[in-house]
């Protein structure tokens, strides 16, 4: 049986807790149950060394996190290293530490996940202080949930 | 002639460090004229926004300072407000938030020896390039991590910004089940620490023994994490009350994080400075162990934090497993409600990265009317400037700017710095005249 895990990366904070909330609403949901899969869904600060041994013990990955690409809140990006080489996507993370990297170390150490799909949601720009995500957001997440539905059927079709 | 004295590098962030600095060096006629740290993340402002909560409130925003060493904020501000309060949290609450502090310095530590340090000393540019080549000591450090993590959301519900916390206690305890599961790892790591200090200590170290203070908590019989008293090697034994009495802040032009001072002088605190002052409060096996690495200590060498750090995982290990050994779950983790009381308390922990000191005052209401909070890293920034200046004219200022470079980092590296803490690291930016 394949392995499917789901990272939300972020932190309690406004826009930067949706990939939190994503995972959050798949647990709600009860979906899982019945992908006919080993589910792990989880969350994780940035990243790190948390999310290489996430990476080190899937089959596939999905990972959702809050982005900044100058597009309008609530903007959906969706990428596979089919479509977009996750080499190119670098952090500013002062670890020096990005995505790309942990999927390369993950391979170093002896396991990476045969697919890695990254849904990146475009925060706000005005809710910093705020422990809530705005509505943009918000709704972002609940169509990125669906989005990880049809993900899931497509790549672990019911037998 | 005149054109190729003068050069300027610059950097556009320091990789491999909490946070984000500069570092200007100027350096004219074969000597250091400038040296600054400049830390330029904006002020954080937690001070004032802890203002007017109430004291039930504090552990989980003081926690949101740092997503490495949340566990440390919420220790010294639970231990201040419980000083307040008259709470005594009893021996269950005590020996339970030492396996917490146990789980984020294994945590923190192993994240800094193995991703952003042991590069360094083994000429790696990162730890992906490592992992080619010292494969099992990157996944020793992952499992030592992932141990630390678990010990955190053990107590905390989770590993990011936990929230298990509270004054009087804990919200929830462990199941016996939970624990020993977490025994089980727990005795399979001693191992892999006593490895990991035999591995670092085994590295190639700059011969730089320079003359620094080291101050750290010092209690009557253990390896000090949530009390004591702040002592020195050079003499100094105070209540952690006395802290302002000795102990000097100073707004700095260049930096947004205040500097520290100690009678005037930079300090060092932390893993190297803790190991100092405390070796003899570590257990036989461990003293045992710190003889094995064949430093001298105390170590005036500051490349040797690693391995201090090293000795510590081990302890934090050691230490969790002794705690957790007869684990008993108790119906009441934590105080139900304690009633409000005006008054001033001190808390002060040891954070992976040294000394944290909170103070705080609460009206009638139990409200903060003030509070301050003193970092490791805004201590250690004073330290570090005068280890790189006295590390360069050692190392040789004629040398290549590339090499110069990486040595500041490496040297500030040493330091284990959280910027973000303090207020974020490295854009160096050299000048020669």
């Amino acid at each position: 049986m394949s392995r499917l895990t789901v990272i939300g990366i972020g932190s309690p904070f406004a826009d930067d807790r949706v990939g939190w909330s994503i995972v959050e609403l798949l647990r709600a949901s009860g979906q899982a149950d019945a992908w006919g899969v080993h589910v792990v869904m989880t969350v994780c600060r940035s990243p790190g060394s948390e999310l290489l041994s996430l990476l080190m013990n899937t089959d596939i990955a999905i990972i959702v996190d809050a982005v900044r690409c100058y597009g309008a809140p609530g903007t959906i990006y969706r990428m596979s290293e089919m479509e977009s080489p996750l080499a190119k996507i670098r952090t500013l993370s002062s670890h020096g530490l990005d995505l790309h990297t942990m999927r390369v170390l993950a391979g170093t150490l002896g396991h990476d996940p045969e697919t890695m799909i990254l849904y990146g949601i475009e925060a706000g720009h005005e809710n910093g202080e705020s422990m809530e995500m705005c509505q943009s957001v918000q709704r972002a997440a609940d169509r990125v949930v669906e989005y990880i539905r049809r993900d899931v059927t497509a790549l672990c079709p019911p037998s | 002639m005149s054109e190729e004295r003068r050069i300027a590098i610059t950097v556009p962030a320091l990789a491999r460090v909490e946070g984000e600095g500069a570092l200007e060096v100027l350096i004219e006629a074969g000597r250091i004229v400038d040296l600054k740290l400049r830390i330029y993340e904006p002020p954080r402002l937690f001070e004032k926004l802890l203002e007017g909560r109430e004291y039930s409130e504090v552990p989980d925003m003081v926690a949101r300072i740092c997503g490495i060493c949340p566990v440390a904020y919420q220790m010294s501000a639970v231990h201040a407000i419980e000083a307040i309060l008259g709470i005594d949290p009893g021996p269950w609450v005590r020996a339970m938030r030492r396996v917490f502090y146990c789980g984020e310095w294994l945590e923190s530590h192993n994240l800094h020896i193995h991703l952003l340090a042991a590069p360094d000393f083994l000429g790696f540019d990162n730890i992906a390039e490592m992992a080619k080549v010292y494969p099992d000591e990157v996944r020793r450090g992952l499992r030592l991590q992932a141990l630390g993590n678990d010990l955190i959301r053990l107590f905390g519900a989770r590993s990011v910004h936990p929230i298990g916390a509270r004054v009087g206690g804990f919200h929830h305890a462990p199941t016996t089940e939970a624990v020993a599961a977490l025994r089980d790892r727990l005795r399979d790591a001693l191992a892999d620490a006593a490895e990991l200090v035999r591995w670092t200590a085994g590295f190639n170290f700059p011969n730089e023994v320079q003359g620094f203070t080291s101050v750290a908590l010092r209690h009557p019989v253990e390896y000090p994490m949530n009390e004591g008293r702040i002592a020195s090697d050079r003499g100094l034994d105070i209540d952690i009350s006395e802290f302002g009495d000795h102990f000097k802040e100073r707004q700095i032009p260049h930096s947004t994080a205040l500097h520290c001072l100690l009678g005037d002088k930079p300090y060092l605190v932390g893993p190297l400075a803790r190991v100092n002052i405390n070796r003899d409060r570590f257990p036989a096996e461990i003293q045992a162990l710190l003889d094995e690495t064949g430093i001298h200590w105390p170590s005036a060498n500051m490349f040797h934090s690693i391995v201090a750090r090293s000795v510590e995982v081990y302890y934090a290990v050691w230490e969790a497993l002794r705690v957790l050994k007869d684990y008993h779950r108790t119906g009441s983790p934590g105080m139900a409600q304690a009633t409000a009381a005006a008054g001033v308390g001190y808390g002060c922990t040891e954070a992976p990265r040294g000394l944290l000191w909170h103070r705080y005052e609460l009206n009638a209401r139990g409200e903060v009317v003030s509070a301050r909070i003193v970092p490791p890293t805004s201590q250690n920034q004073a330290r570090i400037e005068e280890n790189l200046h006295q590390a360069l004219l050692v190392l040789g200022l004629d040398l290549p700017q590339d090499k110069l470079r990486f040595h500041c980092e490496q040297v500030i590296r040493n330091y284990d710095p959280c910027i973000s803490c303090a207020t974020h690291f490295l854009d160096l930016r050299l000048a020669r005249r």
